[in-house]
């Protein structure tokens, strides 16, 4: 990880590192400086291996796929230049999804889904309805900084079907991302400093790698924190073609969202967020704007 | 009844726990797609209509 300015010397926010009781939030840790060095290291040691393995002469896809550290973006073509979304200006009220937006994203997200083979579907279904099986594998590719290769046959394996799972979706689907998913601070946050925290420590320009994968929505208030923890929790504002909708069409308030593993993001702002319900009223929250600079 | 793909499997979903993180805010409006079978008596709405009819006796609400 590249950051632009050393915030203190006695530690760096690693936002995915922590082991969340709540499943989908994610859990800013602080780290110290050397273990974050070395933890980066380890990353871009197992990305390099993943451009030797693409380089090397006589194997398939298939057989590239199997050996990398990370998954490849499958991402296809965006069909028009409005389809791919950006992220919202600071005094911009972030609004509900649109029901044709819901409709054409679980439109695409069925048909991949008629397609995928069981093995797929069984490995994507234990990931996303068993909250315990998410925390257990999001936090041992946490341990192994992003590298699927260093987990065991079992884990390897469910995190290679679900990677393939998630790139048959990036192909078929045509459209950019504006994802959000809570990020919980520290202990030692609170509503009160969780501003200047996250401006000093998420500065524009800020590269942050997730090596686990990332549960969001394409709505602010779907993921609206109940408990007490909410005071320090923010939120990532994620611009992005990457990851699978796993919400429904219009007809529920669902517009789940799965993030890939192994994204490299950068921070281009945080500020305060006005966000509006379906039922018109408003809300705000900290937002933590990203865009996604994962190295194909 | 839910989406079922070609090869009769229930639609994948996220677990609420997963991408809400036990989020505050629900949805108050009943689904579109449920809406139709609300609408229809049920024997628990029933049976909450019957117990909402008859009036609480004064010394049982005090207890």
């Amino acid at each position: 990880m590249v950051r632009s300015r050393r915030v203190d010397p006695d530690y760096v926010v690693d936002p995915d590192r922590g082991s969340s009781a709540v499943p989908g939030t994610k859990e800013a840790k602080l780290v110290d400086p050397p273990t974050f060095r070395d933890r980066g290291a380890e990353r871009e040691g197992a990305r390099g291996l993943d451009r030797d393995v693409e380089s090397m002469p006589g194997l398939s896809r298939q057989q590239r796929d199997r050996e990398r550290a990370m998954p490849r973006a499958a991402t296809g073509e965006i069909a028009h230049p409005r389809m791919e979304r950006t992220l919202p200006a600071p005094g911009q009220v972030r609004q509900p999804l649109s029901s044709r937006q819901r409709k054409a994203r679980s439109v695409a997200k069925r048909a991949v889904q008629d397609r995928l083979p069981a093995t797929q579907y069984t490995a994507m279904t234990r990931l996303v309805s068993q909250p315990l099986r998410w925390q257990q594998l999001n936090d041992a590719l946490s341990d192994a900084t992003g590298d699927a290769q260093v987990l065991d046959d079992a884990a390897r394996t469910g995190v290679a079907r679900v990677d393939r799972a998630v790139q048959a979706y990036e192909r078929a689907n045509n459209r950019g991302h504006v994802i959000y998913s809570n990020l919980k601070m520290p202990a030692a946050i609170n509503r009160s400093n969780l501003e200047g925290f996250l401006r000093r420590n998420f500065t524009a320009g800020t590269v942050v790698d997730f090596d686990r994968y990332t549960a969001g929505a394409h709505t602010l208030h779907e993921i609206e924190p109940a408990d007490p923890a909410a005071q320090r929790t923010a939120v990532f504002e994620i611009q992005t073609r990457r990851g699978m909708y796993l919400g429904r069409s219009d007809s529920v308030d669902d517009t789940a969202h799965l993030l890939p593993r192994g994204l490299r993001l950068r921070v281009t702002g945080t500020h305060q967020a006005t966000y509006q319900r379906p039922d018109g009223s408003t809300g705000k929250r900290q937002v933590i704007q990203l865009t996604d600079i994962t190295p194909t | 009844m839910g989406y079922i793909d070609a090869q009769g499997r229930p639609e994948i979903v996220m677990h609420p726990d997963i991408v809400r993180g036990g989020a505050a805010y629900r949805i108050q409006q009943a689904p579109a797609e449920d809406a139709a079978a609300g609408d229809r008596p049920t024997p628990t709405g029933a049976r909450r209509a019957r117990r909402a009819a008859v009036p609480t006796p004064p010394e049982s609400a005090e207890t």
